[in-house]
């Protein structure tokens, strides 16, 4: 397992809007910081690093604001940026497939773009409420640094199994991703609320696999090309090749 | 490959498919071994002596869950939170001491191994390796399988599963005796007689009690995650935990199948062509819920159940 601290995990989530007009100041999350579980102070759990980290306030909002977050609370607003991705995702193949863009989509396959869209909207909603539901990292758009990405090979897909190949190397993707950061969780509540949701991930995977004429136990696409090193579950920064091939 | 109650595989097919695809669980046991030398300094310093303050802090640090959700506080609101889900769930299987003689990530370990010895047995009757050979009903009821392509598959997804979880097995042993316990090599207690009395007489009974056996494992490391201290031994629990989630998976969409009368759409590699012919319900079986639903405390095996006593 890669030591200490989901490296994906740690890649910056860009924040949604300010509820309040406050403007949050962004961050990369401190790898090593939930191993050991010092309190971190943080501006956002869920900012973007985009190169304008420097203290000042954002457009439109306050001055910049800093809060203090357990390391949980990090992980719960990178994991709800991830669960946007997979959200947006799914929900685009869903206008795709209404559009007939990849032709004629069997039943069995419309059944599991509704169900995985569904269930990413309510692992998203879950974060959102923080692991313990008291606490809200309010993250609600996808890891500016992975949804050009996505977006683009969605751009390339043209049938069935193009779309089925593109979801299995998200959800792979997010799984490596909860993999990696379930042992440094501090929480039973995020604990649980992970692993539940990783559980759904790699299951979802399964069907994908089974579908795609590939063994149903295993990680991603295709061996060698897809998966990261093995042992090394965390993506490094930001790994776009995992959602390319 | 061929199965002791007479099967034909094909093995190209299959070996190719699942050589790609062991990744999971190849990554996981790699972690297990790499987490050895690390473990191994940990049992080395607890010595012969169970030190009786560490078995304090793991009982500690197992009771910190219902701190964290107010066990003892008294108030309204905490007691609704242990009244029902994960908090009662941890609520339950904490009430049982741990063995004030071993460490309790010892006892998860061993009783790890145990989940892991009664799977491989499982399917080894279904594979018709146990006591009554092919006679065993579930062997009986694989054999029975009319579509040869169906009964190929569910044997080989049985084989191959048996060795993920002797693997399994072997990892959770070997990271019991680098912690100084003694390793665990027989079936859990608690579900053995589960397996023993089991109505396995049809292909349909017997991947639905394979589907029950492998959520306990799953809903077991699940909460194990939450009462282990080592990162390792979280990182490996973890890992495992995916691969009997998508054993899960795989068992919940085949019953489906086979109980809706279509077991020629059982079939690994699955062809591109017969993707429209699955029903719909092959779409969510799966993966009923968005949260993973553990099950309750009898379906749990607690940290005693498999520790050695």
């Amino acid at each position: 397992m890669n030591d200490p601290v989901n490296k994906e995990m740690s890649q910056p989530m860009q924040d949604g809007p300010a509820p309040t007009g406050l403007a949050v100041s962004r961050r990369r999350f401190l790898a090593g910081a939930a191993a050991t579980g010092g309190a971190v102070l943080v501006a956002s759990a869920c900012g973007n690093d985009d190169g304008d980290d420097n203290g000042a306030a954002q457009p439109g909002g306050g001055p910049t604001t800093t809060v203090n977050a357990g390391p949980d609370l990090d992980v719960a607003a990178a994991a709800a940026g991830l669960e946007k991705l997979a959200f947006d995702t799914y929900t685009s193949a869903g206008s795709a497939a209404t559009a007939g863009k990849p032709g004629a989509v069997p039943p069995a396959v419309a059944n599991f773009v509704t169900t995985a869209a569904s269930q990413h909207q309510e692992a998203l909603d879950r974060w959102n409420q923080g692991p313990d539901g008291r606490r809200p990292p309010s993250c609600h758009r996808a890891p500016a640094s992975l949804a050009p990405t996505v977006t683009a090979e969605f751009g390339k897909v043209t049938d069935v199994p193009g779309a089925a190949t593109l979801a299995l190397r998200l959800e792979d993707y997010a799984s490596q991703a909860y993999q990696s950061v379930l042992p440094n969780l501090q929480g039973a509540d995020a604990i649980k609320l992970a692993a539940q949701i990783n559980v759904v991930g790699q299951q979802r995977q399964a069907v994908l696999r089974y579908v795609l004429g590939l063994y149903p136990v295993g990680s991603g696409p295709v061996k060698g090309t897809a998966n990261p090193a093995p042992v090394d579950f965390a993506p490094a920064n930001p790994r776009p090749a995992l959602i390319t091939g | 490959m061929a199965t002791d109650n007479g099967l034909r595989l094909d093995e190209t097919a299959f070996d190719v498919l699942m050589e790609e695809s062991r990744d999971l669980h190849v990554d996981a046991m790699r972690t297990a071994q790499a987490s050895l030398p690390e473990l191994n300094d940990i049992g080395r310093s607890r010595g012969r002596d169970i030190d009786t303050d560490e078995i304090d802090r793991f009982n500690g640090a197992r009771r910190s869950p219902l701190a964290q959700l107010g066990h003892g506080v008294g108030s309204a609101s905490a007691r609704t939170l242990l009244a029902g889900g994960f908090g009662g769930l941890i609520s339950a299987i904490l009430a049982t001491p741990v063995r004030a003689d071993t460490a309790l990530d010892v006892q998860i370990l061993q009783t790890a191994s145990s989940l892991e010895a009664l799977a491989v047995a499982t399917y080894g009757v279904a594979l018709g390796e146990g006591p009554n050979r092919a006679n065993a009903p579930a062997a009986k009821a694989v054999a029975a399988i009319t579509d040869a392509g169906a009964k190929g598959t569910v044997a080989a997804f049985a084989k191959e599963t048996q060795r993920q979880h002797s693997e399994h097995k072997k990892a959770f042993q070997e990271q019991t005796t680098a912690l100084g316990g003694r390793v665990q090599d027989a079936p859990n207690p608690k579900f053995e007689p589960v397996v023993s009395n089991a109505d396995l007489s049809t292909a349909a009974k017997l991947v639905d009690f394979a589907a029950t056996l492998e959520k306990v494992a799953t809903d077991t490391c699940l909460l194990n995650l939450a009462m282990l201290a080592d990162q390792r031994s979280k990182g490996i629990m973890a890992s495992v935990m995916g691969v009997e989630a998508q054993h899960l998976a795989t068992l919940r969409a085949v019953g489906a199948l086979l109980s809706a009368n279509a077991t020629q759409l059982i079939d690994v590699p699955f062809p591109a062509a017969n993707i429209p012919r699955l029903p719909a319900a092959a779409g969510s079986v799966a993966t009923p819920n968005a949260l993973h639903a553990v099950s309750g405390p009898e379906l749990i095996a607690e940290p005693t159940s498999g520790a050695i006593q």
